[in-house]
């Protein structure tokens, strides 16, 4: 894919979420002005780009949505929920054509009956006056439009069952006359085979015409009303050489466009000088019209290219470090002055830090919003009602991460509506609404962002679950497990494929992807569940990726970083904790129980050369935990840099960091901390 | 081949097809209208069938004796030039 061709499907493809969302937001709290212009600006961008790559299918199609929009704009159409509804389905074709443009691919059968019944149905909601007012219409078409009358170009093939409708075709022919002037009639009868494989009961014959009215395209339409079935219809403006050359396309064929020259029709004319003139003027119209535009853009945005970003992020880190010399340097020399200097540096590349991480960062709602539309559609789909909401959709998050969150989530929210809820009935009878409910909770805590997915549907099953595991030899029969542990095993490759036990294969297919997913961006997930109650998934993701306000603390002779988010407080290990622990790795922490990790056993310390020790009380999620070590220095901006392959497999670890001396800080990996010290409790 | 009935529509559609098959192998097509006052789409559509068969196999198509009522049916069906050539026009 070339640039210019890129940055086309890039933007098709942000116009298209516009639109989504637009409509979204107006199947839940009605219809609004500012929606249906963003309805309208993402088919007339795309119009205007497709032309510019002459992508006639792209264009055709989101012109005739266009003009059906300008006409909800000006309020001459309503938008109703029938047509929310058919506006997503344009929106899904719009991007398939896209594709297939891209793709240099022609439509296939299907995409080709959805395309022309979109068509149809825009065309039957446009109104009877004003289809010649729109304003691309006027540019594409000629001095024609001015006047009232219209030359319209009819074509119409019979269906092979219409001649059961009764209705007689010079009839509809004789219409013509009444709402108008026919200028041009001619019977195709290409499809018409020889005797020997006629089929004298099916219908073969077409027609072309031109006709000279101030008929709208419904009152054209109508005279077909009885028979719309039973034919195929194209109805268009002469001038219209988009329709046209649609037209000539389908019926190749039948050499249409050899029958259509040999008969003189006008249309034909215009097709080739039009040709490159439809192209330009498209372009020139998305251009010229932009300024006239009624309706202002809502925000500005820039598109960067996010490695740009990336490459600033690593030279602030390199500058981070540096300043971090340049402090211990003016330590060392005792120098006030070069001292306050390094203060206000830290404080300002802070700053910038923050700022440069805050471009990369994004609402969840923009992009979770679409789970909205995959809600509804699932739902429909295997006919349940479902009210589902996001809420805390204004937290934001790295774009990286919401990117990679996303279809892990879209899994677990399809196995929600598809498993865990139960049909309406069914639900009635167990007391509860019929309408499931499903939320997709978003919120920061304690350095992370918490992802929620809760539903109230029937919970997971926990027994057949356990069965399952045990049958696949992931557990060992007799095995204490809690209810988490059991929960969790449904993220176990293994589990995955149960096909004998139907009810829970949905929640295990993909799931141990879901895992791994999650896992990659550092995060992790926890499941609770209670039995017809429903089931709750918690995924815990780190905030930021490259630099994190750290605590920096000393334990034997290594130098350690832990994340300053996650630390609930300080605490030092005075001999009356010492006495309360018995030689136990606990402490009463204000009546309650903490577990302590010393770290100088678990990473093989040499002892310390201090005789005080502290403990650092950390928190990840619902779990708590002492870090015993040495020695406090307090806050650091920690640059994470990634350390080599022989650490790869040592747990607890997530990076290095490089101090302001040229010592290297060892990064811990909470999470995994704690859940080694949980482990180890219960041995 | 000459065609008694006055009326042909589409329950005489069938029967036509079997007798229009069975002319084809004749040298020259010639279907004599003389009795025919109304004729349909479908009977149209096998009189084009027809045309074109035969213009297939290089052998002569002509209706004969058409008259003026089916004539204007045929132009009412824009397929009088098609059917009868450009001198019944």
């Amino acid at each position: 894919m070339n640039k210019e061709l890129k940055l086309f499907y890039e933007d098709a493809q942000e116009q298209l979420t516009f639109m989504e969302d637009a409509l979204i937001t107006m199947q839940e709290s009605g219809v609004e002005d500012e929606s249906i212009g963003a309805l309208f600006r993402a088919m007339h961008t795309i119009k205007g780009t497709a032309g510019m790559f002459g992508f006639d299918d792209v264009v055709h199609f989101t012109h005739i949505a266009e003009n059906l929009l300008s006409e909800v704009r000006d309020g001459n159409v309503k938008l109703d929920d029938d047509m929310i509804d058919t506006f997503l389905e344009a929106k899904d074709h719009s991007l398939n054509l896209v594709d297939l443009a891209i793709e240099n691919e022609s439509l296939d059968e299907p995409t080709k009956e959805l395309n022309d019944k979109l068509i149809k149905y825009f065309h039957s909601k446009m109104p009877n006056a004003n289809i010649n007012k729109t304003e691309d219409t006027q540019v594409l078409a000629n001095n024609t439009a001015e006047t009232a009358e219209i030359l319209w170009h009819i074509s119409f093939r019979l269906k092979t069952n219409f001649f059961k409708t009764g209705m007689d075709i010079a009839n509809l022919l004789s219409f013509f006359n009444i709402l108008g002037k026919v200028d041009k009639v001619v019977l195709v009868d290409a499809n018409i085979p020889t005797l020997d494989t006629l089929k004298p009961l099916d219908g073969y014959l077409g027609y072309e015409i031109e006709f000279t009215s101030e008929a709208s395209y419904a009152d054209i339409e109508e005279i077909f009303e009885f028979v719309i079935e039973d034919i195929e219809l194209h109805i268009f403006k002469a001038n219209d050489t988009d329709m046209l050359k649609t037209l000539l396309e389908k019926y190749k064929d039948e050499n249409l466009k050899d029958l259509l020259i040999s008969n003189d029709f006008t249309a034909l004319k215009k097709l080739d000088a039009d040709k490159k003139v439809v192209v330009k003027k498209t372009k020139e119209n998305t251009s010229s019209k932009k300024p006239q535009k009624k309706e202002k853009e809502k925000s500005f945005s820039l598109r960067v290219d996010s490695s740009k970003i990336d490459q600033l992020i690593n030279q602030i880190s390199e500058m981070v470090i540096e300043n971090a010399r340049i402090s211990q340097r003016a330590d060392n020399l005792d120098d006030t002055d070069l001292n306050e200097s390094a203060i206000i540096m830290t404080d300002m590349l802070e700053e910038i830090r923050t700022g440069i991480m805050n471009i990369r960062m994004v609402q969840v709602g923009d992009s979770f919003n679409k789970f909205k539309r995959i809600v509804h559609d699932v739902a429909k789909k295997v006919h349940k009602e479902i009210n589902f909401e996001i809420i805390g959709g204004d937290t934001e998050l790295d774009k990286m991460v919401v990117e990679k969150i996303s279809d892990p989530l879209m899994h677990m929210l399809r196995n929600s509506i598809d498993h865990g809820i139960e049909m309406p009935d069914d639900r009635e009878k167990l007391g509860k609404s019929r309408v499931g409910k499903v939320t997709l909770t978003i919120y920061p805590d304690a350095g992370t962002i918490v992802i929620e997915i809760r539903d109230d549907g029937k919970g997971l099953p926990k027994d057949k679950i356990l069965t399952k595991a045990i049958a696949n030899g992931l557990i060992k029969d007799g095995k204490n497990l809690s209810d988490k542990e059991i929960y969790a095993l449904i993220f176990e490759a293994g589990l995955s494929t149960a096909e004998e036990v139907s009810d829970i294969s949905g929640r295990g297919v993909g799931m141990d992807v879901v895992k791994r997913n999650i896992e990659s961006l550092r995060g992790t997930v926890e499941i609770d569940s209670r039995d017809g109650e429903g089931s709750l998934f918690v995924i815990r993701l780190p905030l930021t990726l490259a630099i994190i306000d750290g605590f920096l603390v000393q334990s034997g002779d290594t130098k350690y970083i832990i994340p300053l988010e996650m630390i609930q407080e300080c605490i030092e290990l005075d001999a009356t904790y010492k006495t309360q622990m018995h030689g136990n790795e606990f402490i009463n922490l204000r009546d309650s129980m903490l577990p302590l990790l010393n770290i100088r056993e678990y990473f093989n310390e040499s002892k310390s050369k201090t005789t005080r020790e502290n403990v650092v009380v950390v928190r990840y999620g619902e779990h708590k935990m002492g870090i015993k070590v040495d020695e406090l220095f307090g806050e650091f901006q920690t640059v994470i840099k990634p350390l080599g392959k022989v650490f790869k497999k040592v747990p607890g670890i997530s990076g290095g960091t490089i101090l302001g001396s040229g010592e290297i800080a060892i990064i811990f990996d909470i999470p995994k901390l704690i859940a080694h010290r949980l482990k180890d409790i219960k041995k | 081949m000459k065609i008694d009935k006055n009326e042909l529509n589409i329950y005489d559609v069938e029967s036509l097809h079997q007798q229009m098959i069975a002319e084809l192998k004749e040298i020259a097509i010639i279907i004599d209208f003389t009795n025919v006052n109304k004729v349909d789409a479908s009977v149209i559509q096998l009189l084009l069938s027809t045309y074109k068969s035969a213009k297939g196999l290089s052998k002569e198509f002509k209706l004969t004796n058409v008259s003026d009522e089916v004539l204007d049916i045929f132009r009412s069906y824009f397929c009088d030039t098609l059917l009868l050539g450009s001198k019944n026009e």
